[in-house]
């Protein structure tokens, strides 16, 4: 086990390090500079800005700066934020993203996979139908109408929670619920066809002849494998999550980490753009890290030999 | 008369599916008495499985469905038995091993839960009790290690061994039936004779009667003292193991016969009995074995063929039979004797 969790732990320090040298050489290849797009600086001055920030030197070299740096943990200024390290910013604003995804899974995940079994179990019947169009609803309505629609009944015509801000825990409501919809929506879907595979296997057929109630069969037969699918997604699930959404954090004015994801690059904020995709990929290498050991937990066909 | 653990009468069982009604059983009816053993044989898709399965109600209603007929278990009628009672039958009167035995065993629980929990469900003891009765079990079985094996997934077990927790599975409770639906086709040759050379000495040891479904007539006759062949969802011919094999009536048990390999017998076309099972979406008004039929005759074609019963609960459903038909001597196993070798030669 232990030699496990090094030789992975190897593995990702080498994944991240690809990662980061892939995306600082081709961040450099799209045309412009961080300081164009304010049309109001000449020439001369974004040269000296360029210079300033050491973006004026040879590529190669300042990849071995930006190295040293990530090496300390210091991922430097941002471009855009003046005085601003990319750390400070993301220590501000994933706290809040984090939050954010965490209520909408704590959420999602009991009722997603609730409604999976349900729906598999009932299969053809009411049940069944309502959990599908609902599914189908939350994976094909996307988030930006959702969250206004919630905004306009719940905030405009019931005035009873707030339109947008993240101030007060009745603040969080709607951005949690507009999140975990379509969540719930993808986890019941999974959880339903893996549910169908699961109930048509043999060997629930044979706990059937061995005289086990319905209720004990779907609960130690049928739901440990079916869940084996669903924890392939969950590792890029939660990270996606966690990282921040950008249109709902939009939407509901929430000051998270979702948005810089899209300004960053938008703005040629290199140092923001490499920090967010370090930060991103290194917790995504964590989270698929722990699914493999969840994975052997569920499944001792795959567990890890000691 | 001896005992008669479980009577099947004149059942029939269809599916509904959207291509219309499939006729799998159209009027089995079978008996199985204390203590023996019946093989029900006929090829694939002639309702052998899904006249048993039908029996523990293991077929999912719908599609499945139960048209008629009744079901009798020690004497008492079970035909409309619902779910919650067959629970207190399944596993603990009556229980099932299957074909494939890697894919019967849940793969993400130990083998010993799997088995205690058939104990847990039946009888009022502890948890221990029911763990130490699952490794005795094991053990009897003839799997290695047992309490250690008790911790094992199935994953870790060859087919052969798999089958064998299956069959420790299935008679933990003592079941009075045993239904065996081809267990030993998933299996190499060698690990085949193993398995069905425990089955029955644990049905000696047990008391246990024993349904084998197979289409190969080696394994009837390594363990049946009674055979059933069926034949597009019908019984077609029924008696003791020895007469099927060296006197059978049945046109179709002749060719099944016939269509056996014998050992020694080199540079010969295997026989076999020309076409294919007829459609059971629409059954023929006659015998369905009409169309394949060497001796086919007129009245074959337009009604089914009654029962005729001969000795020792021999019976035979062919119009051959009739007093009017003509004479014919069909071939049994009396022709090449050599192998295989009857019960108790094992």
């Amino acid at each position: 086990m232990v030699k496990y969790i090094f030789k992975r732990l190897i593995i990702s320090i080498i994944t991240i390090w690809l990662l980061a040298t892939i995306s600082f050489f081709l961040l450099r290849t799209l045309p412009g500079n961080p300081f164009q797009t304010e049309k109001l600086l000449s020439v001369e001055v974004q040269e000296r800005m360029m210079a300033y920030y050491g973006l004026d030197r040879p590529l190669i070299e300042q990849y071995f700066t930006y190295m040293k740096n990530l090496l300390r943990g210091n991922m430097g200024y941002s471009l855009k934020y003046t005085n601003r390290t990319v750390n400070s910013i993301i220590a501000s604003t994933f706290p809040i993203s984090a939050e954010l995804g965490l209520r909408s899974l704590a959420i999602a995940l009991p009722i997603g996979l609730a409604l999976g079994v349900a729906s598999a179990r009932k299969r053809g019947k009411a049940v069944d139908y309502i959990c599908v169009i609902v599914a189908v609803i939350g994976v094909s309505i996307p988030s930006f109408i959702m969250g206004s629609f919630l905004q306009y009944i719940f905030a405009i015509k019931l005035k009873i929670l707030p339109v947008s801000q993240w101030q007060t825990p009745a603040h969080t409501v709607l951005p949690t619920v507009a999140l975990a919809l379509s969540l719930m929506a993808t986890l019941t879907r999974v959880m339903r066809a893996s549910m169908l595979e699961v109930v048509m296997q043999d060997y629930v057929k044979t706990a059937k002849a061995k005289g086990l109630s319905e209720g004990r069969i779907v609960w130690s037969h049928q739901i440990r494998n079916a869940l084996i699918p669903v924890l392939t997604m969950l590792g890029p699930m939660v990270t996606s999550v966690l990282m921040g959404t950008f249109v709902i954090e939009k939407i509901f004015a929430i000051p998270g980490l979702g948005q810089h994801f899209v300004n960053s690059i938008t703005g040629l904020d290199y140092t923001m753009t490499m920090g967010l995709t370090i930060f991103y990929g290194t917790f995504l290498v964590f989270a698929n890290f722990l699914v493999d050991i969840a994975y052997g937990i569920v499944d001792p066909r795959i567990r890890i030999t000691k | 008369m001896q005992e008669r653990i479980l009577e099947i009468e004149d059942l029939h069982f269809s599916f509904d599916t959207y291509a219309g009604e499939v006729h799998a059983v159209r009027g089995v009816s079978l008996y199985v008495n204390k203590g023996e053993t019946l093989a029900v044989v006929g090829e694939s898709g002639c309702g052998k499985s899904v006249t048993v399965q039908s029996v523990m109600k293991l077929i999912p209603t719908p599609p499945g469905r139960l048209k008629s007929g009744k079901i009798y278990y020690c004497g008492e009628n079970i035909t409309h038995y619902s779910q919650k009672q067959m629970q207190r039958l399944r596993g603990n009167e009556m229980s099932m091993i299957f074909q494939d035995p890697m894919t019967s065993l849940n793969p993400t629980m130990r083998i010993g839960r799997q088995i205690a929990e058939g104990i847990l469900k039946h009888e009022k003891i502890s948890a221990k009790e029911a763990k130490q009765r699952a490794i005795e079990m094991l053990k009897k079985v003839g799997i290695s290690n047992p309490e250690k094996s008790y911790r094992r997934y199935p994953h870790q077990f060859s087919g052969g061994m798999r089958q064998r927790v299956m069959i420790a599975m299935a008679l933990v409770c003592n079941p009075k039936v045993l239904f065996a639906d081809e267990p030993t086709t998933a299996l190499d040759v060698t690990t085949q004779a193993q398995i069905l050379e425990l089955i029955n000495e644990l049905k000696e040891e047990l008391g246990t009667s024993v349904v084998i479904i197979t289409h190969d007539l080696g394994v009837v006759a390594r363990t049946a003292e009674r055979i059933a062949v069926m034949y597009a969802g019908k019984v077609v011919e029924t008696g003791l193991a020895r007469d099927i094999f060296y006197n059978p009536k049945h046109p179709y048990t002749s060719g099944l016969l016939e269509s056996m390999p014998s050992g020694g017998e080199t540079g010969k076309t295997l026989a076999s009995i020309p076409g294919t099972p007829p459609d059971l979406f629409a059954p023929p008004k006659g015998c369905a074995f009409a169309p394949r039929c060497r001796y086919c005759m007129k009245i074959c074609q337009e009604m089914p063929p009654e029962a005729t019963e001969l000795e020792n609960g021999h019976s035979v459903f062919c119009w051959l039979m009739h007093p009017q038909a003509p004479k014919y001597e069909l071939p049994g196993r009396k022709s090449r004797l050599k192998t295989p070798d009857l019960k108790g030669d094992l």
